[in-house]
């Protein structure tokens, strides 16, 4: 009996879609930061984030929508902390936070915590849950988001309240 | 601190967190949200937890495509040993007399003539010595795969101080002049090293330094062995380490200028038949100046 050689399972896959997306996620990343060397530095992020994931990717047909989402996530997250970087720069327990090259190896979760993470973003309460996935997977803000569900900015707000609320009890240790 | 005051700083942290997320907040928030972090410990660690979290959120939707068929490979029973031997120099000297060999920047398959398998890279020879007790072979240096039909006799691979014997196996082999290394892909293989003998399974590996067996320790094989899908990758590895790989693979030297350098993890993907233009890649995907003087030298320097 021949072993089966490496070359039959899907890794290529995630290598393969990525390098055919690299210059448009470049470009999409780009567009937000106008830094190449923070782009240099996402792109290899996002990168990173689905190939340690790549197992959790086989049957997924859109992976480079995957990558592009991913990228864009990961862009609108430096943005982000660009902005509070001035208030929060010296405190010591927020440096990564602040740090415009942010490693992407603090974010690296292991499988169980992300299905976990999964299970909990499921048990949100429907509007809750609608909102936190149209903000943080599909990058809409408040406005966005208040006019695709019919409701106020604000109620968005509280909505996204108690995602996150949801989300760090859920997520608690143990 | 009771539960109450834990949920009540969590609800705070979440209106942070939700409040500060849409890039309408106002000098006074950011002052105000300021104030609140200063205020207790407690409130900086629930907001970097509620960071966190949301980092992670980033890519969760793909959890619910999870895929059963998990690395299907691990399961056909075969099983894969790496064995890694000597250095480039050792290497020129002993081609003549390998069986099977590869140039710098090649890699290439054999049939063995048991119907085994013998995947070669960069820079790799190895000797067979079969007979009807046993299937010996030798890795000289370079690094090498093996996928090990069944048979009777026994498979042993030796590399440096290293003898690898499958037990019904796939594994590979690397060697260099002061090390030698095995990591297994599937099923079982015994390693034996003078007096030293330790059984390793799948996703494990072993090496020896100068004589001494390492423990046992536990590898990505698909990263590792990514050589055989005509690629190089490097997750999170320091920047020396990767330049000493990709050395392997293309003639020329590879030099970062700097320790500190060196030292940073980088994460990097090469296609091995595009060796040349390691440079290339290295000056795209690194934050540090990348100068290629000849086609034999390129430096590596902080921005």
């Amino acid at each position: 009996m021949l072993a089966t050689g490496m070359d039959r399972t899907q890794q290529s896959d995630v290598f393969g879609v990525f390098l055919t997306i690299r210059s448009r996620l470049a470009g999409l990343i780009f567009s937000r930061v106008r830094d190449y060397s923070v782009t240099a530095d996402l792109v290899q992020d996002t990168f990173l984030r689905l190939w340690e994931r790549k197992s959790a990717l086989r049957d997924v047909s859109d992976l480079a929508g995957y990558f592009l989402i991913t990228g864009r996530n990961l862009a609108s997250d430096h943005e982000r902390r660009s902005r509070l970087a001035p208030v929060i720069a010296d405190i010591a327990q927020l440096e990564h936070i602040a740090d415009p090259h942010p490693s992407a190896e603090q974010f690296v979760a292991g499988r169980q915590e992300l299905a976990r993470l999964q299970q909990v973003i499921d048990a949100m309460p429907a509007r809750a849950r609608q909102v936190f996935v149209l903000s943080r997977i599909d990058g809409l803000t408040y406005v966005e988001i208040g006019r695709q569900l019919g409701i106020s900015p604000k109620t968005v707000f509280s909505h996204m309240v108690v995602a996150l609320e949801r989300l760090q009890a859920g997520m608690q240790a143990g | 601190m009771s539960s109450s005051d834990d949920n009540r700083i969590a609800r705070q942290a979440a209106e942070w967190f939700a409040l500060l997320l849409d890039d309408n907040a106002t000098p006074q928030d950011l002052q105000r949200f300021r104030n609140w972090l200063d205020q207790d410990a407690a409130h900086v660690r629930a907001y970097a937890r509620i960071e966190q979290l949301w980092g992670e959120a980033g890519v969760v939707p793909v959890l619910s495509h999870q895929s059963v068929s998990r690395r299907k490979l691990l399961k056909t029973g075969g099983a894969a040993v790496v064995l890694s031997a000597a250095g480039f120099g050792a290497y020129r000297m002993i081609r003549p007399a390998a069986d099977y060999s590869t140039g710098t920047g090649e890699v290439a398959s054999f049939d063995l003539p048991d119907r085994s398998r013998l995947r070669l890279s960069t820079a790799t020879a190895v000797s067979l010595e079969f007979n009807a007790e046993s299937r010996r072979l030798h890795l000289f240096g370079g690094e090498a795969f093996f996928e090990v039909a069944a048979d009777n006799r026994p498979f042993t691979v030796t590399a440096g101080k290293l003898r690898a014997t499958a037990l019904g196996t796939a594994f590979c082999a690397s060697a260099t002049d002061t090390q030698a290394e095995i990591v297994v892909l599937e099923h079982v293989v015994r390693v034996e090293t003078g007096a030293r003998s330790v059984r390793i399974g799948a996703g494990q590996a072993v090496s020896s330094v100068g004589g001494r067996l390492s423990d046992i320790h536990a590898v990505d094989t698909e990263t590792r062995l990514s050589w055989l899908q005509g690629r190089l990758v490097f997750i999170s590895t320091p920047l020396s380490a990767v330049v000493k790989e990709l050395e392997k693979w293309r003639r020329g030297r590879i030099i970062v200028t700097d320790e500190e350098l060196g030292r940073r993890p980088v994460t990097l993907i090469f296609d091995v038949s595009r060796a040349e233009f390691i440079p290339d890649l290295l000056r795209q995907g690194i934050s540090a100046r990348v100068e290629t003087w000849t086609p034999w030298l390129t430096l590596i320097r902080p921005l």
